[in-house]
C-alpha cells in the first residue's frame, strides 16, 4: 500500500515535470504557408450582415474543401466606393480571383474591366455585373421567381383590395428592381391591387424605421408591404406591433436571419423570403477554383429560395426561439 | 525482501533529487527561452511592419527627390530604402503566423514589386526623357503606394490582434509554467520530507530493534525472537550476527548444562555403586555368619541328642533328628529342584514336630496314592502350605483340627490336595492371598500372602504354567489348596521328570 502511494506520488511528479517540459518546449513553430496557394477574395457589401455571414461560412467551407486562401472583406454599410477600392487593391496585389456583389453594377464596371485586363476572373453573387461578359459566373437566387413568389404570397394573404407599400434598399439595386418588377407584373391583371408608395431604406434599420413610419402615416390605406430590403424587417415588425397593425398590414420581407425569423414567429410580420446565401458563398469559392484550374463552370447558377411564414418557421428554423 | 545498502539508498536519493532539480531547471530555462524567443519574434515582426512602412514611404520621398534632383546619391537612397523594404518583407513573410497576414503580405509584396518596377523605369528613363512623359507612371505608382499603405495598415492591424493573442497566450503559459513549477517544487519538498521520514524510520527502527535485542541478551534472556531481516544491508548483517550470536550462546549454554547433568548423574551413580559395594560387603559378612551358624547349630543339636540318648529320652532324640533333617533339607536343597519323595519326607519331619508340639489337638492324615515319587518339584513347597493351614486355619481353633493331604496321579500331572477344617477365608482374603496386594492386610495375612505367593511363583516358574495351584475356601468351612505337579515341564531341556 505504502509502495503504491510512493509510486503514485512519483508518477504525479514525473507527469508534472513532463507537462512542464512539454509546455515549456511547445514552442509554436512559425507555420509555413505555400506562397503559390490560390488567393480568392470575397468583397461583400455588408460583411457583418447575417446573410453575408452565411455566405462567408459557405465561402470558407469551399476554401477548406478546395484548398485556397479565402479573404473575406468588403464594406460595412454597402459602401460601393470602399468595395471597389478593395477590388482595386486586390487586383494590384495580383489576387487570383474576385467574388463580389456589385449592388450597383455600373459602379463596378471599371474595376471589373481592370480585373479582366489583369486576367483576374470575377464572380458575382446575388447581383450580376452590368455586362455578363465582365464576369465569369453569376450565382444568385432567381429574383424573378423570388419576386413573383413574394408577390403571389402577399396577394394570397391580403386579397383584394390590396394597397401596397414597397421598401427597397436602393432604387438602383438590381435584384430588388427585378423583384419589384415581378410584383408589378403580378398585380397588373388584378382588379383592385395598387402600389401606393415606394421608398428606400439604404439597408439601414434606423433609416428604415423612419421611412416606414412616414409611409404608414402618409398612406394609411396600405394593407400590404412588399419589402425587398432585409436589414430593417425586425424594426418594421416592431412598428406594426406598436401601432397594432400586425393583423391589418401584411408584410413580406427578405432574408431568414434570426431577428427576422423571430418577427415571423411572433406574427409581427407575415413572412420573409429565404435565400440560400451559404450555398451562394460556397459555390462562388468552388467555381472560382474550378475556373483557375481550367474547368468549365456554369455562367449562371440560381439557388433555391422559399417563403417562411408563421406556419412553417418552426419546422425550418426550430433553433431560433 | 530486497535489501540495499545505506550508501545505495543515499546515492539513489541524491540522483533523484538531482534529476528533479535538473528537470525543473531545464523546464524553467527552456520555458523562459521559448517565451523570450516568441516575444522577440513578435516584437521583431511588429518592428518590421514599422520599418516596412517607413522605408516604403522613404523610398517614395527619395523617388520624388530624384525626380526633382536626379543625383546618383538620391537614387542610392531610394535603392537602400527598397532593399530595407525587401528585407522587412522577407522578415514579415517568414515570420507570419496566420494565413491572413501571410497572404496579405503576399499581396503587398506583389504591389511593391509592381511599384518598384514602375519606379525603376521612371528612374532609368528620367534622364532620357522629361518627367512629363513619366507622370502617368508616377501617378500609378503613387496609387500603388496608397494601396500598399492601406494594406500595410490592415496587415499591421491583423498583426496587432495576433500579437495580443500571442502575448496573452505567452502570459497564460508563463502563469501555467509558474503554477506547475510551484506544484513540482511542492511535490519535491513533500518527496524530500517523505524520504527523510522514511529514511529516518529505516535507520532508527533497526537500531531500536538491535539495541533492544542486545539489552535482552545482556540481561541473559536468550528466548527473544530473532530480529527480522532488514532493508538496509548493514543492519541486516548486524541483525544476522546478533541472531547467530544468540543461537550460539544458547547452544553453548545447553551443552554446558547437559554436561553438568551428566556429571551429576555420574556422581550419583558412583555414590550408588559405593552404597551397593557396602551392601555387598555387609551381605558377604552376613553370609559368612549364616555359614557359621548352621554348623554351630548342628553340632549343638548332636550334643543335645547324645545327652538325650544317654539319659534315655528317645522322644527328644527323635524330635532333634527330625529338626536336624529339616534344617539340613532347608540348607542343602533350597537352590535346586527336589523330588516329590524328598519333599514328602521333609513334610513328614515337619508334621512329626508339630504333632509332638500340639499332641492330640492337631491331626495329620497323608494319603499318598502316587507312584511318581521321583517327580521333580521346587523345594519347600508343601511345608509352607501346611504351615499356613496350621498357623492361620487352625490357630483360631487353638490348633485343634485336621490337615488332610491327598496325593493322586493323573495322566499328565500328580495332584496334591491339602485340606484343613480351620476357619476358612472369604473371597476378598483369598484374592489378596493369591494375587492382590498385601499392603492393607493385617500382619498375619500379609505374612501368609507373601509365603503363599512365594510358593505359587516358584511352582509357576518351575512348571512354566499358571494353573499349578488352586485355592478354595469358605468362611467357617476350612480351606482346600490343590497343587498340580506336571509330569513334563514345557522346557524340553530341563531336568525332570517324565511321568
Amino acid at each position: 500500500m505504502k509502495r503504491h502511494a510512493v509510486f503514485i506520488f512519483a508518477l504525479c511528479g514525473f507527469t508534472m515535470c513532463f507537462l512542464l517540459f512539454f509546455l515549456a518546449s511547445s514552442c509554436q513553430e512559425t507555420p509555413r504557408f505555400p506562397k503559390d496557394m490560390k488567393r480568392i477574395i470575397f468583397v461583400s457589401p455588408q460583411k457583418d450582415l447575417p446573410v453575408w455571414q452565411q455566405a462567408e461560412a459557405g465561402f470558407l467551407e469551399a476554401s477548406e474543401k478546395y484548398g485556397f486562401y479565402a479573404k473575406w472583406t468588403g464594406s460595412l454599410d454597402c459602401n460601393l466606393e470602399e468595395m471597389t477600392r478593395q477590388i482595386q487593391i486586390a487586383i494590384a496585389g495580383d489576387i487570383d480571383a474576385i467574388v463580389t456583389c456589385p449592388l450597383t453594377p455600373s459602379v463596378f464596371d471599371q474595376v471589373f474591366q481592370q480585373a479582366r485586363e489583369e486576367g483576374i476572373p470575377i464572380l458575382t453573387v446575388a447581383v450580376d455585373a452590368s455586362d455578363p461578359h465582365m464576369r465569369s459566373a453569376f450565382i444568385s437566387s432567381d429574383y424573378e421567381k423570388l419576386g413573383h413568389d413574394q408577390a403571389k404570397a402577399l396577394y394570397e394573404a391580403v386579397g383584394e383590395p390590396m394597397r401596397i407599400g414597397i421598401i427597397m434598399s436602393t432604387y438602383d439595386s438590381q435584384n430588388q428592381t427585378i423583384q419589384v418588377n415581378e410584383l408589378k407584373k403580378f398585380i397588373a391583371d388584378k382588379e383592385d391591387c395598387e402600389i401606393v408608395a415606394i421608398t428606400q431604406d439604404f439597408a439601414n434599420p434606423i433609416t428604415g424605421m423612419n421611412v416606414f413610419t412616414d409611409m404608414l402615416e402618409t398612406h394609411p390605406e396600405i394593407n400590404a408591404m412588399f419589402v425587398t430590403s432585409g436589414d430593417a424587417i425586425q424594426s418594421y415588425g416592431k412598428i406594426l406591433a406598436e401601432k397594432n397593425l400586425s393583423g391589418e398590414i401584411t408584410l413580406i420581407g427578405m432574408d431568414a436571419i434570426d431577428t427576422n425569423i423571430r418577427a415571423v414567429k411572433s406574427r409581427q410580420i407575415y413572412g420573409i423570403m429565404d435565400q440560400d446565401f451559404y450555398q451562394m458563398g460556397f459555390l462562388s469559392g468552388e467555381y472560382a477554383m474550378k475556373l483557375l484550374d481550367g474547368e468549365e463552370i456554369p455562367s449562371e447558377t440560381f439557388c433555391d429560395s422559399m417563403l417562411i411564414t408563421g406556419e412553417n418557421a418552426d419546422r425550418y428554423y426550430p433553433e431560433v426561439l | 525482501m530486497k535489501t540495499y545498502s545505506v550508501k545505495t539508498y543515499l546515492t539513489r536519493f541524491t540522483l533523484t533529487v538531482t534529476a528533479a532539480l535538473v528537470i525543473i531547471t531545464l523546464s524553467a530555462f527552456s520555458g523562459w527561452l521559448v517565451n523570450l524567443r516568441q516575444y522577440t519574434s513578435i516584437t521583431s515582426q511588429y518592428a518590421s511592419f514599422s520599418i516596412l512602412s517607413n522605408e516604403i514611404n522613404q523610398a517614395y520621398v527619395s523617388l520624388d527627390d530624384y525626380i526633382q534632383n536626379p543625383a546618383p546619391e538620391v537614387e542610392a537612397r531610394y535603392q537602400t530604402s527598397m532593399t530595407a523594404v525587401r528585407t522587412a518583407l522577407e522578415t514579415i513573410g517568414s515570420g507570419s503566423e496566420t494565413p491572413d497576414i501571410y497572404y496579405t503580405m503576399v499581396g503587398i509584396e506583389n504591389m511593391i514589386a509592381k511599384a518598384d518596377q514602375i519606379n525603376q523605369e521612371i528612374i532609368h528613363t528620367l534622364s532620357l526623357d522629361s518627367f512629363h512623359n513619366n507622370y502617368a507612371s508616377h501617378r500609378e505608382s503613387r496609387t500603388l503606394l496608397n494601396y500598399i499603405n492601406l494594406e500595410l495598415a490592415s496587415a499591421a492591424s491583423l498583426q496587432n490582434a495576433h500579437m495580443q493573442t500571442r502575448l496573452s497566450a505567452i502570459t497564460n503559459r508563463i502563469y501555467l509554467v509558474l503554477s506547475l513549477l510551484a506544484v513540482i517544487s511542492l511535490l519535491t519538498i513533500l518527496s524530500l520530507l517523505a524520504f527523510s521520514m522514511d529514511f529516518s524510520r529505516k535507520i532508527s527502527a533497526p537500531i531500536r530493534q538491535i539495541s533492544g535485542q542486545a539489552e535482552e541478551l545482556a540481561g541473559g534472556n536468550l528466548k527473544t525472537e530473532d530480529i527480522p531481516e532488514q532493508n538496509m544491508e548493514e543492519f541486516s548483517r548486524i541483525a544476522i550476527s546478533l541472531n547467530t550470536m544468540k543461537a550460539e550462546l544458547a547452544r553453548t549454554i545447553a551443552t554446558i548444562k547437559e554436561q553438568s547433568d551428566i556429571a551429576m548423574r555420574l556422581k550419583q551413580s558412583e555414590l550408588e555403586n559405593l552404597r551397593i559395594s557396602n551392601d555387598l560387603k555387609n551381605t558377604e559378612l552376613r553370609v559368612m555368619q549364616a555359614q557359621i551358624n548352621p554348623h554351630f547349630l548342628f553340632n549343638t543339636l548332636n550334643s543335645i541328642s547324645r545327652l538325650a540318648l544317654s539319659s534315655g529320652s528317645h522322644e527328644i532324640v527323635s524330635l532333634i533328628d527330625a529338626l536336624s533333617q529339616m534344617l539340613r533339607y532347608n540348607l542343602n536343597h533350597l537352590d535346586r529342584p527336589i523330588t516329590l519323595k524328598e519333599e514328602l519326607e521333609n513334610l513328614e519331619n515337619y508334621l512329626y514336630i508339630q504333632e509332638v508340639r500340639f499332641k492330640d489337638r492337631l491331626h495329620f492324615r497323608i494319603e499318598n496314592r502316587s507312584e511318581r515319587l521321583q517327580l521333580g518339584m521346587p523345594c519347600l513347597t508343601l511345608q509352607p502350605i501346611v504351615e499356613n493351614a496350621i498357623l492361620h486355619g487352625l490357630k483360631p481353633y487353638n490348633y485343634e483340627g485336621t490337615v488332610h493331604i491327598a496325593i493322586t496321579d493323573f495322566p499328565d500331572y500328580t495332584k496334591i490336595v491339602i485340606q484343613d477344617d480351620g476357619v476358612g477365608m472369604e473371597q476378598p482374603e483369598i484374592r489378596r492371598m493369591v494375587g492382590g496386594t498385601a499392603e492393607s492386610s493385617p500382619d498375619s495375612v500379609k505374612h501368609t500372602s507373601i509365603g503363599f505367593k512365594n510358593v505359587m511363583g516358584r511352582l509357576q516358574s518351575f512348571f512354566e504354567r499358571d494353573d499349578c495351584i488352586l485355592v478354595e475356601s469358605q468362611l467357617g468351612e476350612g480351606t482346600t489348596i490343590t497343587l498340580k505337579l506336571y509330569c513334563k515341564r514345557r522346557d524340553p531341556h530341563a531336568s525332570s521328570i517324565d511321568c
